[in-house]
């Protein structure tokens, strides 16, 4: 029997259980002796299960807890991250830079200086001092992605707003900075991105966003090492499947093509200085600033790496080379750094990753990672890039000002001309340059090359893993009945449009998941989530004209930034 | 500046009281012992009375609920028995189940179902449920394995299911 059948079962069992007797006990009155009480939020137990009635006991544990952990904080504060003592207001320092949308942030009570209320627009950014009880919304209609430093990008929900729980501090040069934090999703839904992870919490959920570790001993650590655990169970259980694979492996999204004949007689050009290789006019300020030999070295760094990385979450049995994960965060987040006066300068692309890879952003990139390589483009392959990069980022531009009816149109148009883009740029490549850039292994899957359409894809995919269409239809249905607030009989009908569209669309279904797709860290097969967003455009359009929405229902649908990918088991 | 604004004054207990059974059921659906649903139900509801939750109405206030319930669940495991995906999956088939009316309109159903039941089946129903008889216990009153009552089970509450689905559909 299956996974969705199982659930099914489980409900007949359930309303078996209720008619022949079980019933909930009422705990009203317990619930409000415990508000009135004020009791501090329980710590939910891990298991085994306690005992029925309410856990006593735990309370004063913590709390002897947090004793013994001050007096060992202070000895050690000044070295190592120190956990907030409880009852006591603490200040660390994060810093937030906004690159779609808007925020507001509020630090109520934090001591020992409350700091005003204040508005990031998208391109601002400024230190914020936060305590428990901070709070941060996302203004206005949209998503909202930013990079909140040290922990990464951050993507919201509109109308989300999370508070800060708890926090750990480190002291670097006598300041108090955040080296995990605790979010708690009031409403809306957050998502943190790394290149290796994809945390995900919504409403009433908690958060942890967690710096890059500085080493082997750390909670990321844990985190990765519980990945790992659950890989492997996945692994073995799917390993039959794997086989499958093998034969699907060459389709992908960037098939290698004919290596461009070797000139060895052609010089190559002297090495890059920071600036940028290829320039425009509109940009050069933006392209200026950034560092572009420090990215070429962190590219040149991390492709076989991911690429590694990408081999052993599919492989069954195999063990993470947590150093290797942990290293490749860290040299993420050295990308990550640039994004926002990129993105202050208006470069076109659809979200931080569609900047990353606007045209111009690429080929300064492929430029500064050949050359930090020891491979750097020859004059003739440096002036057809140029001609290149000029026709995508004229086409690039195109697309952008373009006004279209839904969010997505521009991501499909944009996805499709920048996957036509990577085909060309690696056209001219000579084939040991195709190799350093494109690993063998990379493009297998969304997010393991640099220089491929799939960084764009992972922060906007939502896996739904499913058996069939009907599956799919009734899981995404039920996702957009939440995002777009739609009643009952709406979301029926949608579902109906679903389940046509994904009947329509049988490749969608050809390719089962391979095993680091079912994983956590959210890697798609190459190609998987570019099929689901133009399917989805189209059903969306179906929904749009077919089904009856409220005016607000209609404009969250034209703004939906998700891609429900179907997944299937 | 729009700050998290705190909730106007609710009937506590009138929500308490509307919502808990659901909640509850929700959690012992999922897998969690009466024990851990009794006391995952207190915490869920403690967090939507403690937080600023800006109420959209029963549908969304059951939603939010579920949410948190199941993370409670999820957080309650060392190592959890199951992942958010599939989580996903026994959230849309209990809001199948669960409805508008908190699933009455399927219990009506099964009560009707139930009562088609003949023989055998009828029995291994009444021992399991009513009984709460063990499954070596209903394997030996009807001489087969473990295995086999298990088997016999599912067979017997996937010919519910089906008749249900008629009848609710009807």
């Amino acid at each position: 029997m299956n996974e969705h059948n199982d659930w099914q079962d489980r409900v007949v069992d359930a309303a078996l259980r209720e008619l022949h007797g079980e019933r909930a006990p009422d705990f009203t009155e317990s619930i409000l002796r415990q508000l009135q009480a004020g009791t501090a939020p329980t710590p939910v137990p891990a298991s085994p299960p306690p005992r029925r009635g309410r856990r006593p006991g735990l309370v004063p544990l913590l709390a002897l807890g947090a004793v013994c952990g001050a007096a060992a904080a202070a000895i050690l504060f000044a070295i190592l991250p120190v956990t907030q003592p409880q009852g006591v207001r603490q200040v660390a320092r994060v810093e937030l830079a906004v690159m779609v949308g808007a925020i507001e942030c509020s630090a109520p009570g934090v001591l020992p200086e409350p700091e005003p209320p204040f508005r990031l627009a998208a391109g601002e950014r400024r230190d914020w001092n936060i305590g428990t009880g901070s709070r941060l919304m996302a203004v206005g209609d949209g998503e909202v992605d930013m990079l909140v430093r040290p922990f990464g990008v951050v993507t919201t929900l509109p109308h989300t707003q999370l508070e800060v729980r708890s926090m750990e501090r480190y002291v670097k040069n006598g300041v108090a900075a955040a080296g995990a934090v605790t979010l708690a999703v009031v409403a809306g839904a957050v998502t943190w991105h790394t290149l290796i992870r994809t945390e995900r919490a919504e409403a009433g959920g908690q958060l942890r966003l967690e710096k890059p570790a500085d080493g082997p001993d750390t909670g990321e650590l844990a985190a990765l090492r519980q990945q790992l655990l659950l890989q492997q169970q996945q692994n073995a259980e799917l390993q039959h499947r794997n086989q499958e694979l093998e034969t699907q492996a060459s389709r992908t999204v960037l098939a290698p093509p004919a290596p461009a004949a070797a000139r060895p007689d052609e010089p190559a050009l002297a090495p890059v200085a920071a600036g940028p290789t290829f320039d425009d006019p509109k940009y050069r300020d933006a392209l200026a600033a950034v560092d572009w030999k420090a990215m070429g070295a962190v590219s040149n760094e991390m492709t076989p790496m991911l690429a590694k990385l990408l081999e052993v979450l599919d492989t069954p049995g195999a063990e993470l080379p947590v150093d290797v994960a942990i290293q490749v965060q860290k040299l993420n987040q050295k990308l990550i750094e640039q994004l926002p006066g990129l993105m202050k300068a208006g470069l076109p692309g659809y979200g931080p990753n569609g900047v990353f890879t606007n045209p111009l952003v690429v080929g300064n990139s492929l430029a500064s990672t050949l050359q930090a390589g020891g491979q750097p483009l020859s004059a003739n392959q440096q002036a057809a890039l140029a001609n290149l990069l000029a026709g995508f980022a004229a086409e690039n531009q195109s697309i952008h000002d373009q006004p279209r009816d839904f969010d997505l149109e521009q991501f499909a148009a944009e996805t499709a001309m920048k996957d036509r883009m990577y085909a060309s740029l690696s056209d001219q490549l000579t084939t040991e340059q195709r190799n350093a850039i494109y690993p063998e292994g990379s493009t297998r899957f969304d997010g393991g090359s640099l220089f491929a359409t799939g960084v764009t894809m992972r922060p906007y995919a939502d896996a739904i893993v499913s058996d069939n269409a009907g599956d799919f239809a009734r899981m995404a249905s039920h996702k957009l009945e939440q995002q777009l607030g739609l009643d009952e009989a709406t979301s029926t009908q949608v579902r109906q449009v679903l389940e046509q569209a994904m009947l329509a669309t049988p490749d969608l279904w050809r390719d089962r998941a391979s095993p680091v797709e079912l994983g956590s860290n959210s890697f798609m097969r190459a190609g998987r989530t570019a099929a689901a967003l133009q399917a989805q455009v189209g059903w969306m359009r179906q929904i749009a004209s077919n089904v009856s929405l409220t005016p607000d229902q209609r404009k969250k649908l034209f703004a939906l930034k998700r891609v429900y990918v179907p997944v299937p088991r | 500046m729009h700050a998290v604004k705190a909730e106007p004054q609710r009937d506590v207990a009138g929500l308490v009281r509307e919502h808990q059974a659901e909640v509850w059921r929700f959690l012992r659906f999922l897998g969690a012992t009466p024990e851990l649903a009794d006391d995952l139900t207190q915490e869920t509801f403690l967090q939507l009375l403690r937080a600023p939750f800006e109420d959209q109405g029963r549908h969304k206030r059951l939603a939010w609920l579920r949410t948190v319930a199941r993370n409670l669940f999820l957080k309650s495991f060392r190592r959890p028995p199951m992942l958010p995906v599939d989580l996903d999956a026994a959230e849309a088939a209990w809001t199948g189940f669960a409805r508008d009316d908190g699933g009455e309109e399927w219990r009506q159903a099964m009560r009707g179902c139930l009562d088609q039941l003949e023989g055998r089946a009828r029995e291994a129903v009444r021992m399991q449920y009513e009984e709460r008889k063990s499954r070596e216990a209903i394997g030996a009153a009807f001489r087969i394995g473990g295995d086999g009552v298990k088997s016999m089970m599912r067979r017997i509450r996937e010919l519910l299911r089906r008749c249900v689905e008629r009848q609710v559909s009807a």
